[in-house]
């Protein structure tokens, strides 16, 4: 019904990071606007956003522990559009996997040891959000249904779902809706005990690893890739739309549904209501702003991390509200979207210039 | 009788391309002037001139006498000018009378008067015998009272000049009788008509003079009854038959590879749906099929490559059956496929050349091992291939989007090649080339022949046929002529049947 | 305490019916309202998953003109004309740059996020208790109408914007059925290349939906700030945006069907508030989520038989010569 093709352009390396320069300083230039309108000097600003951001050593490390999750949704949202496929439904996905995986860790034989348990909890995790992924996908091939607009339905759903467990059949005593914690030697160690970052993140790195593996060297990421680039070729290639619909959003729920695992098993300990607050989108977002490389996913994440932290400090110190970071980021995005197409536009029209001179 | 229409020392150039050159027709009232050519004669392009929808690089167009500059369809519209497309400009899921009165400035400008825009068409279809139903919607008519709605939408705006691009093609029989009773109604009210078509027949049986083009030149222009089939068709094909490669000691053994039995297919539109084709192409030969777009060629094709649903009969490959198979099974089974789509089909244009290079072969052995591509390996072969094939490119690991079309089919071909098919399929295999790359494709394939595969070469190229084929069969309204070869296989013969005559009884060997 | 009788008691007293429903058409406004506006965006060829940002614009930029003016009426024209402004930069995005329609939307809706977050804590700061919006609540009540039993209450005492939006129901049937400006709107949508050989601007089309659209939306999120919810919060469209979205498929991109589509989402809307209320014993986590099952149920079994515009988001290219 509703095609989404994602072309990327692979064009020269050196076009696509002066379009970059241009987009972060677009955005950049708006935000200070948005600043200054406050009354607030932007140099200043920023300099706290800096300095709250990089200040502290557990500030960096909340960075680390931020970007964590971010990246393997991110990783997860890039297989999706690589396959020409627009998974929102990484939220919903999310919830599944790491409710999944905290019943793991809080309802199997507690003398389990830990990295049984941690390697099981991962399985669940990839299962569960995979199967959600998948069942988008399936919808997509079997009804024609548009995927946006299902994963979003689906987030809800799993939302309320797990908002409902949580305050429920699974509720901790206490009456606050949240699981039990898992026990100590489940949680996955600090990277320095005090900070937030936890051992996870090699977990993300691993898998930004993986990725950028699975499409460099891999069959099946050439054919995802081959789908999402030109379906008429993946067809005379012989790759069937139907199975890579399903198995591409599946590959990306699990994904989703992994970065729950590792944020209930690192950050919090435990499945709360309202545990996730749209990393979806951001990964979305993340992932475009990447070009949909895996590493520069990573660093996509952090910048973003960054930027959130950053925008805490600034705003208690200097009252500027965090949704400001949603604002750059979606700015930066835009005029990345929109570059390709005006500077075509600026070509064809200074090469008409010539050409009428030229006759 | 006066002249309507003069257009004089048209030209038109695409960049170094002229498709139209220093053509002068004329148009008197009320005849029927059919414009005859092949693919790429300049047919279209010269209507397109005359509506609107192309400047012209030099000539003039005169109306009535009066020089005209004709900068859009609206002005040609408003001048009395209307065309009929090929591909209708219709919108499916609408009805007639909304599709006829889209964009008027009339009375129909703001507020749509709905009785009074089906008075006024039930008025214009008894007046020049159109059959019209103003409620009905587009989707539920067959295509010839498309058409049908298609003439009503230019009457409706005044038009006394009528162009019709190639109008029988999408018709039967019975729709083409009545489309020229319709036509010759038209002229008898003093309209005009310009009748775009590669196909004698009609051409003969509607018109009061033929305009005949071959390559972007005007041949000449006669009356219809001083002419015969043939001397249309020698005219269309023209007589400079450039042979640079040719075939020589072809072996051919008498193994069939592909064999069609009765194949019937559903093609895009009515001419060009395979009615109960049957041949078979032997190891170590090429097969030619000759024909003008859209009669059968792209469904016949897609067919045998497992792109398209096969509706009943056989095709077999080796014996082994592979109707409707999948397509990867149709791949393993040693078909390879050029296809006339170099960009959207053949390659994926974000790739580069290695992953192009094995963009059919995920599975050959020597390149892939437990699900991983070999890329090393495969990076070597590539340089062979480079080599091999003389591959030219900008930077070596670009995306092929940046590679000239000669260079991209070579890509296309080498990789078809390489997999040492048993059938090789090449669907206008050097459409838009230059003269070096089509030598050198054109090598390729009599060696591919050469080396055992059996080849299904379809051009409208009737030169590249001809020297490369051994035997060719032309495709028209979805079947199949008796093949050509030796001395009937000669391009009068070629012109007859792509223009959907009969060549002379006892003219075709075997 | 036997809660299952009591709560289908409590259920099927005709009072509470007749509550139920009338808040069941009051919540079909924000929804009915966006979903007619993207009927234009879409029947003209733009999939316009912006709807979302654009509600919410709307009922921001209504909210602070309300704090200052106290017009309702001000401040819906206000909201409607900030939809209008966003729906402006996602048609330049589409139509001139060839933007991917799904994806610049996604993009400009958590630009509105933001945007609306950002200015709200700016103007008000966080407060224990959050301003409210002071307007007429503009109910009216229908005279004579008003007072038949049942039906009174629920039809003819409503929000003058279910009236309004009734009105626009209606008004945009007449256009795309009626009028020359329909047909090109729903030309384009259809086979934009047609329309052109026609002689209809396909840019300036698809534009001017794109307005019609935004300015509905912005309405309608103007609704769930002013009138609702009376005040804002963050995300206070809480994906309404996208409900909408499918109920112009569920609706087969007709007025009146979406109308009735909508009246069932508000209906249901309303009615797992109520349950909540009512304390019937089912945890209201999965009431609430009900509009979000049926939008998936919905999709599953329309999508396929349904016709969408042949053309919807599809960039269109005139023709170079």
């Amino acid at each position: 019904m509703i095609k989404t093709p994602m072309t990327w352009n692979n064009s020269r390396i050196s076009k696509t990071v002066l379009s970059f320069l241009i987009a972060f300083a677009a955005a950049f230039l708006f935000s200070i606007l948005f600043i200054a309108a406050l009354g607030v000097n932007p140099f200043v600003a920023y300099g706290k956003l800096i300095a709250g951001a990089f200040g502290r050593t557990s500030s960096i490390f909340e960075i680390l522990a931020k970007a964590t999750p971010l990246t393997i949704m991110g990783l997860g949202v890039s297989i999706g559009l690589r396959g020409g496929f627009s998974n929102l439904g990484g939220d919903g996905q999310f919830y599944v996997g790491a409710l999944s995986s905290v019943c793991i860790g809080l309802y199997l034989p507690q003398t389990i040891p830990a990295p049984v348990i941690w390697l099981l909890a991962i399985l669940t995790a990839l299962v569960s959000g995979g199967l959600y992924g998948g069942l988008a996908g399936y919808c997509k091939t079997r009804f024609n249904t548009n995927e946006v607009i299902i994963t979003i339905m689906m987030n809800y759903v799993a939302q309320y779902v797990v908002s409902w467990l949580v305050s429920g059949p699974l509720q901790a005593p206490g009456g606050i809706p949240q699981t039990k914690a898992l026990a100590a030697a489940y949680t996955i160690p600090k990277l320095l005990s005090g900070t937030r970052a936890h051992w996870g993140i090699m977990l993300a790195l691993a898998l930004v690893f993986l990725v950028s593996f699975l499409f460099k060297r891999t069959i099946l990421g050439f054919r995802i890739e081959a789908l999402g680039a030109s379906p008429a070729a993946a067809k005379y290639a012989g790759i069937n739309s139907k199975l890579y619909t399903a198995l591409i959003l599946a590959l990306s729920g699990g994904f989703c549904g992994l970065a729950g695992m590792i944020e209930v098993y690192g950050t919090y300990y435990r499945v709360l209501d309202g545990i996730t607050t749209s990393f979806g989108f951001t990964a979305m977002l993340i992932a475009l702003l990447a070009q949909l490389n895996p590493f520069g996913i990573f660093l996509g994440s952090i910048f973003i991390s960054i930027l959130t932290v950053g925008a805490n400090s600034m705003q208690i110190a200097l009252n500027i509200p965090t949704s400001i970071v949603n604002v750059i980021q979606s700015l930066i995005i835009i005029f990345i979207l929109i570059m390709p197409s005006v500077t075509t536009r600026l070509a064809d029209r200074h090469r008409r210039r010539l050409d009428g001179r030229g006759e | 009788m006066p002249d309507i229409l003069n257009m004089v020392n048209m030209t038109k150039c695409f960049g170094t391309f002229k498709a139209n050159d220093n053509i002068s027709i004329d148009v008197h009232e009320g005849e029927i002037l059919a414009l005859l050519g092949e693919n790429g004669a300049g047919k279209t392009t010269l209507m397109n001139l005359l509506y609107g929808l192309y400047q012209p690089t030099a000539g003039t167009i005169y109306l009535n006498g009066t020089e005209v500059k004709i900068e859009s369809p609206l002005t040609a519209i408003s001048m009395g000018i209307g065309m009929v497309h090929q591909h209708f400009m219709l919108v499916k899921a609408f009805k007639t009378w909304e599709n006829i009165v889209l964009g008027l400035q009339d009375e129909q400008r703001t507020i749509l008067k709905e009785e009074m825009a089906k008075e006024k068409i039930r008025a214009l279809a008894a007046d020049y015998h159109l059959q019209l139903d103003p409620d009905a919607q587009i989707d539920s008519l067959s295509v010839g009272l498309q058409q049908q709605v298609e003439i009503a939408k230019v009457l409706y705006r005044g038009c006394r000049l009528l162009i019709m691009d190639e109008p029988t093609g999408v018709l039967t029989p019975m729709e083409k009788e009545s489309i020229f009773i319709t036509l010759r109604e038209l002229t008898k009210k003093g309209l005009s008509v310009i009748f775009i078509s590669h196909k004698l027949e009609e051409v003969l049986e509607i018109s009061n003079r033929v305009a005949v083009l071959c390559r972007g030149k005007n041949v000449c222009t006669v009356n219809t009854k001083d002419v015969t089939k043939e001397d249309l068709a020698r005219m269309m094909v023209g007589r400079d038959v450039v042979l640079t490669v040719e075939r020589k000691n072809a072996r051919i053994e008498e193994e069939t590879v592909v064999a069609l039995n009765n194949v019937c297919v559903t093609g895009n539109r009515l001419a060009s749906c395979l009615k109960n084709m049957s041949f078979r192409v032997r190891k170590g030969e090429i097969f030619g099929i000759a024909g003008v777009d859209g009669n059968g060629q792209s469904e016949l094709v897609e067919a045998i490559n497992g792109l398209r649903k096969v509706e009943s009969g056989s095709i077999t490959l080796c014996g082994r059956d592979i109707t409707n198979a999948r397509i990867s099974e149709i791949i393993q089974a040693g078909i390879a496929f050029v296809p006339e789509d170099r960009k959207a089909v053949g390659t994926v244009q974000n790739f580069n050349i290695d992953r192009n290079l094995i963009l059919r072969n995920l599975k050959d052995r020597r390149f892939t091992k437990h699900g991983l591509i070999l890329y090393s390996i495969l990076r070597k072969e590539t340089e062979q291939t480079i080599d091999e094939f003389d591959i030219r490119f900008a930077k070596r690991d670009d995306p092929v989007r940046h590679m000239s079309g000669g260079n991209l089919q070579k890509v296309i071909l080498a990789r078809e090649i390489k997999s040492e098919p048993k059938l090789l399929v090449a669907m206008h295999p050097t459409r838009g080339l230059d003269v070096g790359a089509i030598e050198f494709i054109h090598k390729q394939i009599i060696d591919a022949a050469n080396r055992g595969a059996a080849v299904l070469l379809v051009s409208t190229e009737l030169e590249e046929i001809i020297s490369l084929s051994d035997s060719v069969s032309v495709i028209f309204d979805g079947r199949l002529s008796a093949p050509l070869r030796g001395s009937s296989l000669n391009m009068e013969n070629l012109g007859l049947l792509m223009g959907g005559s009969k060549i002379k009884e006892g003219e075709t060997d075997d | 305490m036997d809660g299952g009788s009591d709560s289908m008691s409590v259920l099927l007293n005709a009072t509470f019916l007749a509550t139920l429903l009338a808040a069941g058409v009051r919540m079909t406004i924000p929804i009915l309202l966006p979903a007619v506006g993207e009927i234009f965006a879409e029947r003209s060829g733009i999939l316009n998953i912006n709807l979302e940002g654009q509600m919410l614009i709307g009922a921001f930029c209504s909210f602070v003109v309300s704090y200052y003016t106290h017009s309702l009426l001000l401040s819906l024209l206000v909201g409607a004309a900030s939809g209008v402004l966003l729906a402006m930069l996602m048609a330049v995005c589409c139509v001139r740059w060839h933007c991917n329609h799904c994806v610049i939307g996604i993009t400009l809706n958590m630009f509105s996020l933001g945007f609306t977050s950002f200015w709200y804590r700016v103007i008000y700061g966080v407060t224990t208790a959050p301003p409210k919006a002071d307007v007429s609540s503009g109910m009216v009540a229908i005279p004579g109408l008003s007072k038949i039993p049942f039906l009174g209450e629920i039809l003819f005492q409503q929000n003058f914007l279910f009236y309004l939006s009734l009105v626009i129901v209606a008004v945009s049937f007449y256009i795309l059925h009626k009028t020359q400006f329909g047909l090109k709107i729903r030309a384009t949508g259809e086979y934009p290349r047609a329309a052109e050989t026609m002689g209809v601007n396909v840019s300036r089309i698809q534009v001017i939906s794109m307005a019609i659209c935004g300015s509905l939306a912005g309405m309608g999120g103007s609704f769930l700030s002013l009138i609702s919810l009376n005040r804002f919060v963050d995300n206070i469209t809480a994906s309404r945006g996208f409900i909408a979205l499918a109920i112009v498929i569920f609706g087969k991109w007709e007025p009146w069907k979406v109308l009735l589509a909508s009246l069932l989402f508000g209906t249901i809307d309303a009615l797992q508030l109520r349950l909540q209320a009512v304390g019937v014993d089912a945890p209201y986590q999965l009431l609430s989520m009900l509009p979000y099952l049926l939008t998936i149920f919905v999709m599953i079994f329309t999508a396929k038989r349904s016709h969408s515009p042949a053309a919807l988001g599809e960039n269109y290219e005139r023709e170079q010569v």
